[in-house]
């Protein structure tokens, strides 16, 4: 694992106990590993319900993991007290997926943008709404409307003004819980624009996490695969997009391509309730996949890798790999 | 393929055929504290039999509030309806008549909508709802129909056929619900389906399925669907026949392909380029600006804010004007090609 | 970038949030027209000596039961001759404390245990709950009428009685609106920012909170003075001859047929006073609000 990682996950698993009607604790994030490296900003693609918020919470300490370590800056904060993950939440922000939801309806947004330079920052008065306005520019609002309330912002204008309060306290790395789903596909390329501009401006690495495979290509260097808590696949963001491999990615990313017949693609509509409570065993997406192996319901596939920084979860796909190197060897 | 009765005839309507379904001048106002909201302006739209269309915008274009008056049923108030009338296999629908309305409904026009989940009443098991729904369409006991209703479910990729019947609402996923929506609409034989962004709040695999099963409907039984939906990659898929609104007016209408190949309104070319990722030198192409506030158009073209290619004529609202066979484009660029010839 | 920037709705400076708030208030003509009738009310009361000459325990054997708009008495008299004009006046001077000081004392105690049961819902908040939950089973009016006989009549009992019933009722307000928040994403977000949970409870939860019991408090004064005449109905309230609304309506009763206005009067200004503290709370409810005052 990369000791220069701004953050890292190693082997974290999250399980909340009783959890819906069934009453079964499920597994939220299941040993999940990752670093992210100065520079290589990570994507996440998965689904709703794959993990993806428990992650982000995880990774900026709101969520403690069950098993294994958050290492953010080089320092491993699993279980550490609230205020060492209080110094490092200065260099990791998140931007919360309801970005109207995360400003309180009864304060003006000048409130709201402020509340990390309330914390980390000893301003007040006029240097704190200077710093404020400061951030409006960056995010293309302009300074004076920062007395208004956040219903009388439009949504892209509250998106803006969350990446806003994010950029507060000149974070390192910007965790973005799907930055661009609420939103309109014309408004969707300006925020899109907008951090690339930022992350490039202020040299910042960004986690983004999507239900939309794109947002992520266009994004990130590298991209991680999450499906029911587990990493399926995780490989560089470009060869990811060029050639998915796990049965799941392809399935993703082929409905992106009006090529592709879906109704060919042999996944199977007899989905269940995909496999999240602790006590099953097996792939997680077994049930569904076109490529099923009788072992696949009885026994999790470990991480595989496959040449060129992939690493896929798939029975299947190893058999294959073992098969080429045989034939070579 | 027994789902649908007989053999379909493929799609493809030839041009000039009796449009199965055929707005004209709908428009449809609401009232705010802020001023009247125009909703849907002047919107013409044909529909063919066993054609399929797609209705295209961002949120506040009009395409929701154009699909809900196609069988009107928007309350009214808030909804004014200011014009238009809408025609159905010849007839007129008239907006007061509910016994005729109710026939339409279902029968000639079937629905499904975003959040299939909260179309059914969530006190009763789907089973007893579907009972209720084709005994109001058929009169015919509920164990003659269970044969044709599980076929259906099952062919809308409900394994458990059987077993979603006992169940509630709340007890199955979203991805089921618009699945056994889907088959619920099927199940009253309609000529036309009208579909209002049927995947967009399902996870991405109820998604492929939902998609994949729409396109199994077109390939196999040529049902005639009107989609409504935001996002592009949907409507590319199922579309033959695509409508581009903004600001409540129809600004581009054309074959799917054509559409997608050679855009000729500045805001598709933007909305396509923006949502197909075309970059431009690392960053996305970006439309400038918001849509217009509908409680107060701006005189002229409702894009004129926003365009690059703004010039005089634009002060004035410009009509749809041909480009092309059967595409025609709300923009007063076309009158000036077609002027420079 | 910049066409973000441009996207400004045309729209006036802004103002300071309590001129938006005045001036949404000032929109709703019924809350302003609320509001007049109590500031007339209240001075009415205050200055009761000087706009009467009568005195309102004092009959006149003279003049029994006689019909309002009669030379002298505009409002009439009562069985005992006594001018009903200076008896709603001086009782006035009771209704006002009566709806206004149980409100405001169960207002305080009921944003504390709320916020216990609703903000920090551990086991001391889960008790607070269950315990108000325990007082809800209990019909109000008996409740206070059973508080009001242990301690005795008059006014302090009245008042003392009608807070400890309306307590429970504020006290669900803020907890229901407590829960609500604490989980709303602006909460996680200050908690992210590294805010204490004091800080959130004051910074985040409290603007929520307050025009919550502030609009439900004013509404409930309006019940109020209903509730208290129903105890000086029940001869639960001040003593007599101590004028009381409710008391004057109960002293009524026995000439209703041929005397109505001696119980119609004082029951006028109970609706009247009612009304107006209702409308009153409808308008801050609006005003309070930043997502309802402004108008687009």
């Amino acid at each position: 694992m990369a000791s220069d990682a701004l953050l890292a996950f190693e082997q974290v698993s999250v399980t909340f106990g009783r959890h819906g009607r069934s009453r079964r604790p499920v597994t939220a994030l299941d040993h999940v590993s990752f670093a992210v490296t100065p520079g290589r900003s990570l994507g996440i693609i998965g689904d709703s319900g794959a993990g993806k918020s428990t992650l982000c919470r995880t990774a900026i300490g709101l969520v403690e993991p069950g098993e294994g370590r958050v290492i953010v800056d080089g320092s491993d904060l699993s279980g550490a007290p609230a205020s060492a993950w209080q110094r490092a939440r200065r260099h990791v922000a998140l931007v919360f997926q309801d970005a109207l939801g995360s400003f309180n309806p009864m304060r003006p947004v000048l409130d709201g943008i402020a509340m990390p330079l309330l914390s980390y920052a000893d301003l007040g008065g006029a240097a704190l709404r200077r710093a404020v306005g400061e951030v409006m520019e960056q995010v293309g609002l302009q300074p004076s409307q920062m007395t208004r309330y956040p219903h009388e912002f439009s949504g892209g204008q509250i998106q803006r003004l969350a990446i806003a309060r994010a950029l507060t306290t000149r974070p390192r790395l910007l965790i973005l819980d799907e930055p661009v789903s609420a939103l309109d596909v014309s408004i969707r390329a300006q925020i899109l624009n907008l951090l690339i501009d930022l992350s490039r401006d202020l040299a910042l690495t960004c986690v983004v996490i999507s239900s939309d495979p794109a947002v992520v290509h266009y994004l990130t260097e590298e991209t991680l695969v999450l499906f029911a808590g587990r990493v399926v696949e995780a490989a560089p963001t470009a060869a990811l997009f060029a050639r998915p491999r796990h049965p799941y990615t392809v399935a993703l990313l082929a409905q992106r391509d009006p090529g592709i017949a879906l109704h060919e693609q042999g996944l199977s509509g007899a989905r269940a309730q995909t496999r999240l409570a602790v006590e099953m065993s097996g792939c997680r997406f077994a049930g569904i996949c076109p490529r099923e192996l009788p072992r696949c319901r009885d026994e999790a596939p470990e991480p595989t890798p496959l040449g060129e920084g992939r690493m896929v979860r798939c029975h299947s796909l190893a058999a294959e790999a073992l098969a080429g190197e045989t034939r070579k060897g | 393929m027994t789902v649908l009765g007989p053999a379909p005839v493929p799609a493809r309507a030839a041009e000039g055929e009796a449009p199965l379904l055929e707005a004209a001048n709908l428009t449809v106002r609401f009232g705010s504290p802020a001023g009247e909201v125009h909703a849907v302006e002047d919107v013409s739209l044909r529909v063919a039999p066993h054609e399929s269309v797609g209705i295209v915008g961002e949120s506040g274009s009009g395409k929701t509030v154009t699909c809900m008056s196609m069988t009107w049923l928007l309350p009214s108030p808030p909804a004014r309806y200011v014009g238009g009338h809408i025609r159905f296999k010849g007839e007129e629908l008239r907006r007061n008549d509910e016994a005729q309305m109710r026939r339409i409904r279902g029968r000639g026009i079937g629905m499904i909508f975003q959040n299939a989940r909260l179309s059914f009443n969530p006190a009763y098991r789907l089973g007893a709802q579907i009972a209720e729904v084709l005994r109001m369409h058929f009169r015919t006991p509920w164990r003659a129909q269970l044969p044709r209703v599980l076929e259906t479910l099952r062919y809308c990729n409900i394994a458990d056929a059987e077993g979603v019947l006992q169940r509630y609402p709340h007890e199955v996923s979203g991805g089921v619900a618009q699945r056994v929506s889907i088959a619920l609409a099927l199940l009253i034989r309609p000529d036309l389906l009208i579909a209002d962004e049927p995947t967009t709040s399902l996870d991405l695999l109820s998604q492929i399925e939902v998609l994949g099963l729409l396109e199994r409907l077109r390939a196999e039984t040529g049902l005639a669907l009107v989609l409504v939906s935001h996002d592009l990659n949907v409507v590319r898929r199922i579309a033959e026949r695509v409508v581009i609104m903004y600001a409540g007016r129809i600004v581009e209408e054309g074959p799917a392909h054509e559409i997608f190949a050679a855009p000729r309104h500045p805001y598709t070319q933007g909305l396509l380029a923006s949502a197909l990722q075309r970059t431009e030198g690392g960053r996305l192409y970006e439309l400038p600006g918001t849509p217009p506030d509908l409680a107060a158009l701006p005189p002229g073209c409702s894009f004129r804010a926003r365009c690059a290619h703004a010039f005089a004529p634009c002060t004035s609202m410009p009509p749809l004007l041909p480009a092309g066979a059967g595409h025609a484009a709300r923009c007063h660029l076309l009158a000036r090609e077609a002027a420079d010839g | 970038m910049s066409a973000a920037a441009e996207d400004v709705r045309a729209r006036p400076v802004p103002r300071s949030a309590r001129r938006q708030a005045a001036d949404a208030f000032l929109r709703d003509r019924m809350a302003v027209a609320g509001l007049i009738v109590l500031v007339l009310a209240h001075a009415a009361a205050i200055l009761a000596p000087a706009l009467t000459r009568w005195d309102p325990t004092i009959g006149d054997e003279d003049g029994i039961l006689v019909p309002p708009f009669s030379p002298g008495h505009v409002l009439g008299t009562d069985e005992q001759g006594r001018d009903i004009l200076a008896r709603i006046l001086f009782g006035a001077r009771l209704a006002f404390p009566e709806a206004v000081v149980p409100v405001v004392a169960a207002g305080a105690a009921g944003l504390v245990l709320g916020l216990i049961g609703g903000f920090f819902q551990r086991v001391i908040g889960e008790a607070v709950m269950r315990t108000l939950d325990v007082l809800f089973a209990i019909p109000m009016v008996l409740l206070a009428i059973a508080i009001a006989t242990t301690l005795g009549s008059g006014l302090p009992t009245v008042i003392l009685s009608m807070a400890i019933v309306i307590t429970p009722y504020i006290a669900r307000v803020v907890a229901t609106t407590a829960a609500q928040q604490r989980s709303a994403p602006f909460v996680e977000a200050a908690r992210c920012a590294g805010f204490s949970e004091w800080k959130i409870l004051r910074r985040e939860i409290l603007p929520h909170v307050i025009p919550a019991v502030v609009v439900y408090g004013t509404t409930n004064m309006g019940a109020m003075v209903v509730f208290a005449a129903g105890f000086g109905f029940l001869g639960l309230g001040a003593q007599p001859p101590t004028p009381d609304w409710g008391a004057m309506i109960s002293g009524g009763m026995r000439s209703l047929a041929s005397a109505p206005w001696v119980s119609t009067v004082p029951g006028i200004a109970i609706v009247v006073i009612s009304l107006a503290f209702n409308y009153v709370g409808d308008g801050l409810r609006v005003a309070l609000d930043p997502r309802l005052r402004t108008r687009l």
